[in-house]
């Protein structure tokens, strides 16, 4: 919970740790986190582990993050009554112990956490928010709500919900490992990879320009893009099959090439690819996807 | 505070530039005052907004015709002592061919230039200040002005333009020491797994670089991603080289591999024997 | 994140280390693209009027004086360049501070950039909005400059900066209104 105070322009910053009522176990956090300069877009990154990050444009400036704990965190009072439980558990008799476990239950569902207190760190410097979850393995659910123009850095390490963005149109680069990642009414440019998930990506528009690249080891990629984009398609699988509505031609490209120049005084050059090749309306924007075993889907927008 | 005074810090207040210590008087003003308040509310509306302007990105050839601008004018500094400025000499020569509107002709040459077709234009420019014509020596410059530009790319925070940098230092047609190390460096340490399988493939272009082959045979045991570690091995097999058997040994034993890398390996040691 | 400041780089490019404009290049091409691309409406004429704004900084580096910020030095040659622009697209015209026109609506103008219907109606509403009111509009709330160095770099007092942003937001607002199809209240 550390903040940055700016010297020039106010920071708007409220922390308030809300605790949901005992019967239904959730916590949330609150905070809205403003840029240095909200004029020039600002980027966001999130790095968590247990968890799942889902970020929507929307059309204020600051930065609106909601927390969502998973798993209660206990007071010191209630950590010190399970110690103290564990302790007398040695010397009881049967029925004691029977009690004492009724207590317990009444503590059910709450696991003892090692540490003091897991929250999120927030800290923003030059126009980067960056969040993270402290020391200790909480899961959090986070909703975040960025300016349009944001720009996104997400990583997910450990989890199957995943990460889910609507309506950015900043650059967004995503991880997960197990999680899948959808990506819908955005611009790009986007460089994603998940280990086990798939990934999913609706663009409402794509700028020439910044190329774009998703990899997936063993889920699919399935990407929409709108009808007259002119975009350079560069797919490589393993074991998978491509689909396409679009009208495109997909040319593998096996080729070795071969120059000799070593005469000239140039050098020697093989040039290898094993990708499939495929340009729509012409070709641009350069989209390179990856998989292993999953399948590729190019589907035209309506 | 009054109204008038009041108002005039609106301004102020909504570029942020509203002094921390008269907020609290500003927002007690505004909490009594509904003129005001809709006043603020009104602008406040409008600049809020304004944010829904998407920020643009330029076309790639926003790019290329900087730097090709900025290595022929460092060239152009090299060459004479006298300084003759770029638009200068171009605006000399072009004005000559094309009498139209100069601005755009001389982006329109400095493209050429970039994309290396220039090279009638830019021969004939440089046969002004010196008598070369080489086209090896062409081909250096469209080289030299590509190493700039990935060399830089590649150092950007955005992994978009990092994947723009491999992709510019694959089309290098001699790249030097600098660039197989930048390569070799974006193998083994970006953050980004993408930007590290697109640069698998560039330097595959280049193996027959002394360094390269060694470096992706080190690099196998470096990497943690499935994905990068599946383009290696299928690279490595391809270039045969025997070297490659060792690391590839090694890594079919580590507890952690992924069993689909795993098998690729192994199939991979049958390949190479 | 390369720690050195715009100042300290341009300095360098006027003492002779004139790659160093590269990273000067990467830091600020793109929000220099969207200035245009703001005044302009055209994406091509907008990449043509960056070039031409690192042209001149590489032409006129040596006479920049590291008094003001970077920033500042580069949006009035930016200023200029557009000017310039004007200037060759209609010949007849007397071009100075005091220029009020709406902005020419040539025929490549509005072409289509983004969807959305929002930023198309604002985009429309901008364009009409004249010329000084729009650039002071958009340095202020785009390029993020404090009314100082928008003074410093008009040649006018801050006074009258302020001022001006106080009634470009609320004519914005009033011809947003009005494109929406609603009444002038």
């Amino acid at each position: 919970m550390k903040t940055i105070v700016r010297l020039a322009g106010i920071i708007i910053l409220l922390w308030a740790a809300g605790l949901a009522d005992n019967a239904q176990d959730v916590q949330t956090d609150h905070a809205v986190v403003s840029f240095s300069n909200p004029a020039k877009p600002g980027t966001l990154e999130v790095d968590i582990n247990e968890g799942s990050i889902t970020v929507r444009g929307y059309e204020g400036k600051d930065v609106i993050i909601d927390a969502r704990w998973r798993e209660r965190i206990l007071t010191k009072d209630e950590q010190e009554e399970l110690a103290a439980l564990a302790e007398e558990e040695e010397e009881l008799d049967e029925e004691e112990m029977a009690r004492k476990r009724a207590q317990a239950e009444k503590a059910k569902g709450m696991k003892k956490l090692e540490v003091e207190s897991a929250g999120l760190t927030i800290e923003e410097e030059e126009n980067v928010i960056q969040v993270n979850v402290e020391e200790g393995k909480r899961a959090v659910d986070l909703l975040i709500q960025v300016p349009f123009s944001t720009s996104l850095q997400l990583s997910c390490r450990d989890d199957e919900k995943g990460v889910a963005v609507d309506r950015v149109d900043g650059e967004i680069e995503v991880e997960t490992s197990e999680g899948p990642i959808v990506l819908t009414n955005v611009s790009g440019p986007v460089i994603a990879d998940s280990s086990d998930g798939e990934i999913k990506a609706v663009f409402g528009k794509v700028l020439p320009g910044k190329p774009m690249s998703l990899s997936a080891m063993d889920g699919d990629i399935d990407i929409t893009l709108p009808a007259d984009v002119k975009a350079s398609l560069k797919i490589k699988t393993d074991e998978g099959q491509i689909f396409t509505d679009f009208d495109i031609r997909l040319t593998p490209s096996q080729q070795k090439k071969e120059e000799d120049e070593r005469k000239e005084g140039g050098g020697y050059r093989v040039s290898f690819e094993k990708a499939t090749l495929g340009l729509i309306n012409g070709g641009g924007v350069e989209i390179q996807l990856t998989t292993y075993e999953g399948n590729i889907y190019i589907r035209k927008a309506l | 505070m009054t109204c008038v005074t009041i108002r005039e810090g609106f301004v102020d207040y909504l570029t942020g530039e509203l002094p921390a210590g008269d907020l609290a008087e500003f927002r007690g003003h505004l909490a009594s005052c509904p003129a005001c308040r809709e006043e603020l509310e009104g602008l406040s509306a409008v600049w809020t907004k304004l944010g829904v302007l998407p920020q643009e990105s330029p076309s790639g050839a926003l790019r290329s015709r900087f730097y090709g601008m900025l290595e022929a004018y460092k060239e152009g500094l090299g060459k004479e002592r006298v300084r003759i400025s770029l638009g200068q000499i171009l605006s000399d020569w072009l004005g000559r061919l094309m009498p139209r509107r100069p601005a755009y002709q001389i982006a329109l040459a400095l493209v050429l230039m970039a994309a290396g077709l220039g090279s009638g234009y830019l021969m004939s420019v440089r046969s002004r200040s010196t008598a070369r014509t080489e086209v090896a020596g062409l081909r250096g410059e469209v080289d030299a002005m590509r190493r700039i530009v990935a060399v830089s790319l590649l150092k950007q925070a955005s992994p978009s333009e990092r994947l723009l940098g491999v992709s510019w230092s694959a089309r290098i047609d001699r790249p030097g020491e600098e660039i197989i190390q930048a390569l070799l460096d974006t193998l083994n340490h970006d953050a980004n797994v993408n930007v590290r399988l697109a640069a698998v493939d560039a330097l595959y272009l280049f193996y027959n670089h002394p360094e390269v082959k060694e470096g992706l045979i080190d690099s196998l045991s470096r990497q943690s991603s499935a994905l990068v570690q599946m383009s290696l091995i299928s690279l490595l097999v391809e270039i045969r080289d025997r070297r490659a058997v060792e690391a590839l040994e090694r890594l079919v034993q580590d507890e952690k591999l992924n069993p689909k890398v795993k098998k690729r390996a192994e199939l991979g040691l049958v390949q190479l024997s | 994140m390369d720690p050195i400041s715009d100042n300290r780089l341009m300095e360098d490019v006027r003492d002779g280390k004139v790659e160093r404009l590269a990273i000067l290049f990467e830091r600020h091409h793109i929000m220099l693209f969207n200035f245009f691309l703001r005044l302009t409406g055209n994406r091509s004429v907008s990449e043509d009027l960056v070039q031409d704004v690192f042209l001149r900084i590489l032409k006129y580096r040596e006479t920049y004086l590291s008094q003001s910020r970077f920033a500042v030095w580069m949006y009035q040659i930016a200023r200029n360049v557009h000017v310039d622009h004007l200037r060759k697209q209609k010949p007849e015209l007397p071009i100075d501070e005091q220029f009020d026109e709406p902005a020419a609506a040539g025929p490549d103008t509005v072409e289509r950039l983004s969807s959305g219907e929002e930023a198309a109606t604002l985009r429309r509403a901008l364009d009409r909005l004249p010329l000084r009111k729009k650039e002071i509009l958009l340095l202020s709330r785009f390029q993020g400059m404090k009314y100082r160095e928008i003074a410093e770099l008009m040649g006018c007092d801050i006074g009258s900066i302020k001022s001006t942003i106080h009634r470009a937001v609320k004519e914005l607002g009033k011809i947003y209104f009005e494109l929406q199809g609603g009444e002038t209240p």
